[in-house]
């Protein structure tokens, strides 16, 4: 392709691709920085500027080089701790944004356009929601439209529009097609992370970061059962568990996690004998960048992306980039008792070395009056039914020894406050104990389907008592009921703080009916969305050709998409050449056909020696102005589309002198 | 070596051509003489698929990994459109006007669309040109662009004649990116025609030969062209120049006459090749061609004798172009 052909109008294609620029990368706000933002608003409007002719003269080289450098000094300084995948989002976009500055030959735009392609890519990293995925399938129009525009200057834009429309609406059930029958392969290589993207529970709570997380109204996972549904008291998601207690925080404890580490590299599985009743369900985790997967007590996969822990949780293998699907059963009446006895105790009965002495005193004599572990227990669970503790989403702060302030002070706190007292007071007693985080309780939806959200997220307590093995106690229930039974809106209901921060969101307008239904039905789409687009996988894909095909076999998976591949091309083939397997006339021809037939019905024929021109004088020295006229008109644009091959009438007009004909001819049959 | 290899090479396409593409006055563009392979922004395109894809799977990104797929299938659609477009074109060559040696000839081109579809999109034509063939010496490539929805015919397609002959039209090339620039549907046609290049005019001094009319040659040469005394009024054919029309009598109503002049009759003058003394052929059909060119600006009367060829002592326009022609096909 040349370059010197820069006089044809090309504004057009300009101003489309730097509009689909512009708004890719604003819809990347979240990753991107802001100075690029603005560089790439700027460079925009240097090329809007350009092709409306508000501006002749581009900026010229140097200055872009000299701002490619700058630009260039200034990621490096603000980027180098964005981690790789942002800083490649990031630079992706500065570099789109000097280029579109300096677009002059062809295959500066030929490069650009492909940036723009990429970074919409980009964009399904960061978001996929149903809103974003038809955003970014417009601006993918738009680009298309671009270079539509670009290659061909002087088509009306309805009809590239058509063009294109038709392009994508073929295209689209061929993707999906693809989408369907393509293997799906997994990650081949690990890719860098998003950074600071990381959502959800956290490795180490202090107490105050449930209580954060619960102002977030963010769907954290679905879940979709088959079968039995948990009553609201079984609804413990479990997560993460947390081992380690320095007096403030509750973290995985270092051990644990080399001791994990360990297994996943030897590939050593945790095999747990399970027997009893159980749930079947499917969870559909949202993007979370971590590699906790939620399960209900003993949850235990065939997936072979999830790995089961020693205590009991399950990871997946690789941090969950984009929604994840997994099929799971969970034994709720399987006691945990299969772990490392050992190695549990030791962890489960650590103790921070100082901080909290009057918690201390107060266990001891605890433990002198009820030797007993299920007394002591007990006792420790009337002390926080017994004195009018308070759950709240609003704890006053305690930065120094927590559980005594806690305990024996203030008296109200969220769940962390609770689940971290109690299991230090039990491991004070001498019982093991921990943390454990996850959600609690969930949505329930029409279709037997759970959604959990942030503000679902909760810490309770597992203790070890022999014979029985870890067994989960969850303080905050016994204060506030509700939080276990209905959830959190309600169980905080009193003190009007359920996601005070979030002035908009639309779980606060549940009283009012319509809002809700609607809400709900978004709720439901999404649901689907997650679960049979983001979520499709290989396992659903082998399903899916099970059905079709019966017994898979690698013979039959070829042959049938070696079948749909040729379905496919035949088609096209069938469309696009289809003038040449039935050859028709002319639209034009055609008009005229009509009319002549339109007048042999009136027994006016054309003697075979007389040609179109000559018939018309004749038909228009026989016969009134109201037959004679119209077929003047459709004569001459026929004999113009057949010597000269333009048409000077469009096909409305033509229809119209039809029309015109018609009416005439009827008007002369009756006088 | 290389070039060895690259000549064998370039005979083996152009033979190939020549078999699959024969000239033509007129082609109609088919899958025999369409060629369609991505472009290179389609290369890119289908490199950047396979990034997304990539991406898509190791982030297990769905959504990703349909865009890929959905480009994909624009690309495969993108390969029909264009050839649809592309075929049916019909491409007929009109007149070429003859040019002297070194200047440009323009090849107009009638581009048609077909009866079943209509072509749109921009379209390049250049000349087909291989990696270092220059045997007939076509200047550097020249390339016209035309807008298939926004043209007027005959599109002409211009480059330098570097060579005094008769010479068949170079190849053309034409492509069509059609309609998002991915894939390059294209053709090299040969058209059947002749191109006429006189021999590029080489001034020098005049040097006829007078023959008295009964052919016998005569000795002297005179130099120059002599004055001429008004010898009577004939009437005036076309072609002949208008310094000499009688205007005088046309304003009088009589009729169109041309002035005729003594030393027109009786004897009459030849360029004769043999007469003309060059270096080499070239020079002298140059020389010729520049003799020719000037005595017809003043309208004489004279006859052209070439080794091969005479032609017959005339004047005026046409007279001008036989001896031209004669020049070029020596």
């Amino acid at each position: 392709m040349h370059s010197s052909h820069s006089t044809l109008r090309r504004n057009g294609s300009h101003i489309a691709l730097s509009i689909s620029l512009l708004l890719s990368s604003l819809s990347l706000f979240e990753p991107l920085q802001g100075w690029i933002i603005s560089l790439a608003t700027i460079a925009v409007m240097v090329r809007l500027a350009l092709a409306l002719h508000l501006q002749k003269l581009p900026p010229s080289m140097r200055t872009l080089n000299l701002l490619a450098v700058l630009s260039a000094l200034a990621l490096a300084y603000f980027g180098w701790q964005l981690g790789l995948l942002l800083a490649m989002v990031n630079l992706l976009i500065l570099a789109a944004a000097l280029k579109l500055m300096a677009i002059r030959t062809e295959r500066d735009y030929f490069q650009l356009v492909t940036v723009v392609l990429f970074v919409i890519g980009c964009g399904f990293i960061f978001n996929q929601s149903i809103a974003y995925s038809v955003f970014y399938w417009l601006l993918t129009f738009s680009v298309l439209l671009s270079l539509a525009l670009y290659i061909s200057p002087s088509l009306p834009l309805t009809f590239i529009f058509k063009l294109l429309s038709k392009l994508c609406l073929i295209a689209l059930p061929i993707a999906i097609m693809l989408f369907l029958l393509l293997p799906q392969i997994g990650p081949l290589w690990q890719l860098p992370t998003a950074k600071g993207a990381q959502t959800g529970l956290s490795e180490k709570i202090s107490p105050g970061d449930i209580a954060r997380l619960s102002q977030s109204s963010d769907l954290a996972f679905r879940a979709s059962f088959e079968g039995a549904m948990p009553d609201p008291t079984q609804r413990y998601w479990r997560t993460i568990v947390m081992e380690h207690f320095d007096g403030h925080s509750w973290q995985i404890h270092p051990q644990r996690k080399r001791q994990q580490e360990r297994y996943l590299r030897a590939n050593q599985v945790f095999d747990i004998a399970l027997q009893g009743p159980y749930f079947d369900y499917k969870v559909i985790a949202e993007p979370s960048h971590q590699h906790w997967l939620y399960a209900l007590d003993i949850g235990s996969s065939n997936d072979p992306r999830v790995w089961q822990n020693q205590d009991y949780t399950l990871t997946s293998k690789r941090p969950l980039q984009s929604t994840m699907q997994y099929v799971l059963r969970s034994y709720y009446q399987q006691p945990l008792d299969q772990g490392l006895y050992q190695l549990d105790h030791f962890l489960n009965l650590q103790l921070p070395t100082e901080g909290n002495p009057q918690t201390q005193q107060w266990v001891a004599n605890l433990r002198a009056q009820h030797p007993q572990n299920g007394a002591f227990i007990a006792a420790l669970n009337s002390y926080f039914t017994g004195n009018n503790f308070k759950y709240t989403l609003k704890p006053s702060p305690m930065p120094v020894d927590m559980v005594d302030r806690f305990l024996f002070d203030y008296q109200a706190g969220f769940c962390a406050h609770y689940a971290s007292a109690m299991a230090y007071s039990l491991r004070l007693g001498g019982i093991p104990a921990r943390v454990v985080t996850g959600y609690l309780g969930g949505e329930r939806h029409e279709g037997n389907y759970f959604s959990v959200y942030q503000y679902d997220a909760h810490a309770w307590v597992e203790a070890w008592l022999d014979g029985k093995g870890w067994v989960r106690y969850d303080p905050t229930s016994l204060v506030s009921p509700e939080r276990q039974l209905y959830g959190l809106e309600r169980a905080v209901a009193y003190e009007n703080t359920f996601l005070s921060d979030q002035r908009f969101a639309l779980v606060k307008l549940k009283s009012i009916a319509w809002l809700n239904q609607l809400r709900l039905q978004l709720a439901e789409l999404d649901f689907l969305w997650s679960r049979w687009v983001l979520g499709f996988d290989q396992q659903q894909q082998r399903d899916l050709l099970k059905q079709l095909l019966g017994q898979l076999t690698p013979h039959r998976i070829m042959l049938f998409t070696f079948a749909c591949f040729m379905g496919v091309l035949l088609s096209l083939s069938l469309y696009y050449f289809r003038h040449w397997w039935w050859p028709q006339t002319d639209q034009r021809q055609r008009y005229y056909r009509q009319a002549l037939s339109l007048l042999a019905k009136s027994k006016i024929h054309r003697d075979s020696t007389l040609g179109p021109q000559a018939f018309s004088q004749h038909v228009n020295e026989h016969y009134p102005a109201t037959i004679s006229a119209p077929f003047m008109q459709i004569t001459n644009d026929f004999i113009n589309v057949l010597y000269a091959g333009k048409t000077q009438q469009s096909t409305k007009q033509l229809k119209q002198q039809l029309r015109r004909l018609r009416a005439g001819l009827r008007k002369f049959k009756r006088s | 070596m290389m070039a060895r290899i690259n000549q064998w090479r370039n005979a083996r396409i152009q033979h190939w051509l020549n078999k699959r593409i024969p000239a033509k006055i007129q082609h109609v563009l088919n899958q025999r003489n369409i060629f369609i392979l991505p472009s290179r922004f389609g290369f890119i395109y289908l490199t950047l698929c396979c990034c997304l894809f990539i991406l898509g799977s190791n982030y297990q990104n769905n959504l990703m990994l349909l865009l890929c797929y959905f480009l994909l299938a624009v690309f495969l659609l993108h390969l029909f459109m264009s050839f649809s477009n592309f075929a049916g074109l019909t491409i007929q060559i009109g007149k070429v006007s003859s040019v002297f040696c070194n200047e440009q000839v323009q090849l107009p081109l009638w581009i048609t669309n077909g009866s079943s579809s209509i072509a749109h999109g921009k379209l390049q034509l250049h000349l087909f040109k291989m990696k270092s063939i220059d045997k007939k010496g076509f200047a550097a490539k020249q390339q016209q662009i035309i807008d298939l929805d926004n043209f007027d015919n005959p599109a002409s397609l211009s480059f330098k004649a570097s060579q005094r002959g008769v010479m068949q039209p170079p190849r053309i090339t034409l492509s069509c990116y059609f309609p998002l620039g991915l894939i390059r549907c294209w053709t090299h046609l040969a058209m059947d025609s002749e191109i006429v290049v006189y021999p590029s005019p080489l001034p020098c001094a005049l040097s006829l030969s007078e023959e008295s009319s009964d052919d016998q040659q005569a000795t002297g040469n005179s130099s120059g062209v002599g004055q001429h005394e008004f010898d009577r009024l004939r009437p005036y054919t076309q072609g002949e120049p208008l310094n000499q029309v009688a205007w005088k009598q046309y304003a009088q109503g009589r009729g169109l006459f041309t002035k005729a002049f003594t030393g027109e009759q009786g004897r009459v003058r030849w360029l004769n090749f043999n007469n003309v003394s060059a270096m080499d052929v070239e020079t002298q059909l140059s020389q010729l061609c520049y003799m020719a060119v000037t005595l017809s600006q003043s309208n004489q009367t004279f006859g052209l004798r070439l080794p091969n060829h005479t032609v017959e002592p005339q004047s005026g326009q046409l007279h001008l172009q036989a001896c031209l022609n004669a020049l070029a096909r020596f």
